[in-house]
């Protein structure tokens, strides 16, 4: 091509520059890096705990990615979290059978994803504001359901043997995450549904044209959402052995910065699953790292917002306006 | 025409007034000079903050962190102020100024960075929110009696308040609207590619937009410092949700183009009056939270609901 006059960038192959592969290199130098500087990073003991802690993070990540991949966003994950935990605590208190209680959270969580999609897809109203408001009503709906104060009460150790014991030498949220993202990759890229999925996120009237509802797509990215949601909720509740008001917090943010330092669109309609997962052990890894580096919590804050502006800054830039 | 212009905001006046109308119904109280004033009060830091969103949104974006600027001038301006006059003005400068230089902040790294603003805001309401913690860890600090009342007063049925917001409209939002600036912000909100191609630097319109976004939500955590009278890093959460529910209310389009203040101010002022009406109540502060999610997403999707009616989904799809 000669084309006179413009700089030419030495080429780098296509598939380098996606955000999945760029997201996995920056995996690597992130751990090498870290393990340079600390020795004690590379050891087993603290990979199989960033891989546990990265799976509450993944697995929230995988109804997330879904969303984000229809163009919209949840963020009724915090309280949808807690309430669905506070919930299977509490019918755990009042002598419901564990597995019964699980149910009832799962379900929870599930409902509120489908109402996520009602304001959503059947009103238009756009989801940030919609998830937002739901979220500010899951929160006071667990104020009432507890009064301010999250029941007490001693985990049923099927719970904790979910959020926290080992299989073979494996944590069972790994586990876990192992199974869940390996269906969620195979609805993503080897189902209808998932090829719906990016179709709404690009052009819902293309969609709609060729005879889809794209209100089921919605219905089906939120429920799940929602249903990610729960599960997360159940398994911190066995991790950390207890239900609080606060267990949701650290979950609004950070699932969303791994969708996207993976590569997903937040416009919709590209990205993937693959990368999420990355995404999910990048955050995880810097907030490690973070909690080593001794500052208080405004201090990391504050780091932690700047790494993910950084990273969005290396590679998560949209295209320029044409010209 | 006038009425074309305004429709949009028709569905915050008429919410507004129905909403002061049972009040008032409920406690005659509320129609006293007092009442008037502590309604307005209330209200106008949301109305500010609202504002500040309104600008971000016209130009197709979002801010997420309008409620972190809002509670970052709040704890500067609570922490420094002291009670000498000349340091007193010398802090809320300096507040405005940490304001607009976020809300700038955001604008360079939306608008250089090209970066989605949900993300950047998100980000940058965690830095904010961290800034205001190390200015200010526990909720406190001291505000001059004279600040407070200046700004949270009332002359009769005249709360200085209406003045204060007044004096942000005339002498912030109307010269931006008016100004070529303020046509830009409204063109590339409606059609990026399209501005551009007209001559419209869009990245630098979009930089100025957040900035001016960011003095607008510095002035309103002026405001809620005057209020409150003390300061806290982390006042500022509601402001954000509320400000977004405040402008969709008030018929601005998220996605940009499309929206006066008008009807987001109105919007603002109805949310805020409607949490006084449930403390009124005298029901649990834990109903409050709850009731307050509700309501907005009753009120959103009632304000939706010609929705249901569309004949032909496809117009829906396109708008």
């Amino acid at each position: 091509m000669a084309l006179t006059g413009t700089r030419q960038w030495p080429t780098v192959p296509a598939w380098l520059r996606q955000g999945v592969v760029i997201s996995y290199v920056l995996l690597i130098v992130l751990f090498v890096v870290a393990a340079l500087i600390n020795p004690h990073y590379a050891s087993w003991a603290n990979v199989r705990n960033l891989l546990q802690i990265g799976a509450f993070i993944g697995i929230i990540a995988i109804g997330q990615t879904m969303v984000i991949i229809t163009g919209q966003i949840d963020l009724s994950v915090p309280w949808n979290l807690t309430f669905s935990a506070i919930l299977m605590a509490t019918l755990c208190s009042q002598g419901y059978s564990t597995p019964v209680a699980m149910g009832a959270a799962l379900l929870s969580g599930t409902l509120v994803g489908m109402f996520n999609c009602i304001g959503t897809a059947i009103f238009r109203i756009h989801s940030l504001v919609w998830t937002l408001g739901m979220n500010a009503f899951l929160e006071g709906v667990t104020l009432v359901y507890t009064h301010a104060q999250p029941p007490k009460v001693e985990i049923p150790s099927l719970v904790r043997t979910l959020g926290s014991g080992t299989l073979a030498g494996m944590p069972v949220p790994l586990l876990l995450w192992i199974v869940l993202g390996g269906i969620a990759l195979l609805v993503l890229h080897r189902s209808r549904f998932g090829r719906y999925l990016y179709a709404t996120g690009n052009n819902e009237a293309a969609l709609f044209l060729s005879g889809v509802d794209s209100r089921r797509v919605y219905l089906g990215a939120f429920a799940t959402s929602g249903l990610c949601a729960a599960i997360a909720g159940i398994l911190l509740t066995g991790y950390s052995s207890q239900t609080y008001l606060g267990m949701g917090n650290d979950y609004l943010l950070v699932p969303i910065a791994a969708v996207i330092i993976g590569g997903t669109n937040i416009m919709g309609g590209a990205g993937g699953y693959l990368g999420s997962i990355s995404g999910s052990l990048i955050v995880v890894l810097l907030q490690s790292v973070l909690s080593t580096i001794q500052i208080q919590q405004a201090g990391k804050n504050i780091v932690f917002g700047v790494i993910i502006i950084l990273l969005l800054l290396l590679y998560g830039r949209e295209k320029r306006l044409s010209g | 025409m006038i009425g074309e212009r305004y429709r949009s905001s028709l569905t915050a006046i008429v919410g507004l007034i129905v909403l002061f109308g049972y009040f008032a119904w409920q406690q005659p109280l509320i129609l006293s000079p007092f009442g008037v004033t502590l309604s307005v009060n209330q209200g106008t830091t949301l109305a500010i903050a609202t504002l500040a969103q309104l600008i971000v949104v016209l130009t197709g974006g979002v801010d997420l962190s309008v409620g972190a600027i809002v509670a970052l001038t709040n704890a500067i301006a609570a922490t420094y102020m002291g009670t000498h006059p000349a340091g007193a003005v010398g802090v809320l400068l300096l507040s405005l100024a940490a304001g607009t230089l976020a809300g700038w902040l955001n604008g360079v790294i939306v608008a250089y960075g090209r970066i989605q603003p949900i993300i950047v805001t998100l980000a940058t309401l965690y830095i904010y929110t961290g800034v205001g913690l190390m200015v200010r860890p526990q909720p406190g600090g001291e505000v001059p009696g004279w600040f407070a009342n200046a700004l949270t007063g009332s002359w009769g049925y005249l709360p200085f308040a209406l003045l204060f917001l007044l004096a942000v409209i005339i002498l912030v939002w109307l010269p931006l609207r008016r100004s070529r600036l303020g046509r830009a912000i409204q063109a590339i909100g409606d059609n990026r590619e399209g501005a551009r191609v007209s001559g419209i630097n869009v990245q630098r319109t979009t930089m100025w937009a957040y900035t001016a976004g960011g003095l607008l939500a510095a002035c309103a955590g002026l405001f809620l410092t005057a209020q409150t009278t003390s300061g806290d890093a982390t006042i500022g959460t509601t402001y954000t949700l509320n400000s977004v529910a405040a402008v969709v209310f008030g018929g601005a389009v998220l996605g940009g183009g499309r929206g006066v203040a008008l009807g987001p101010l109105f919007g603002a002022y109805f949310l805020s009056l409607l949490i006084s009406v449930l403390f009124a109540t005298g029901i649990s502060p834990f109903y409050q939270n709850l009731l307050q999610g509700a309501i907005l997403v009753v009120v959103l999707s009632v304000a939706n609901l010609w929705r249901l009616r569309t004949r032909n989904w496809l117009h829906v799809l396109r708008s």
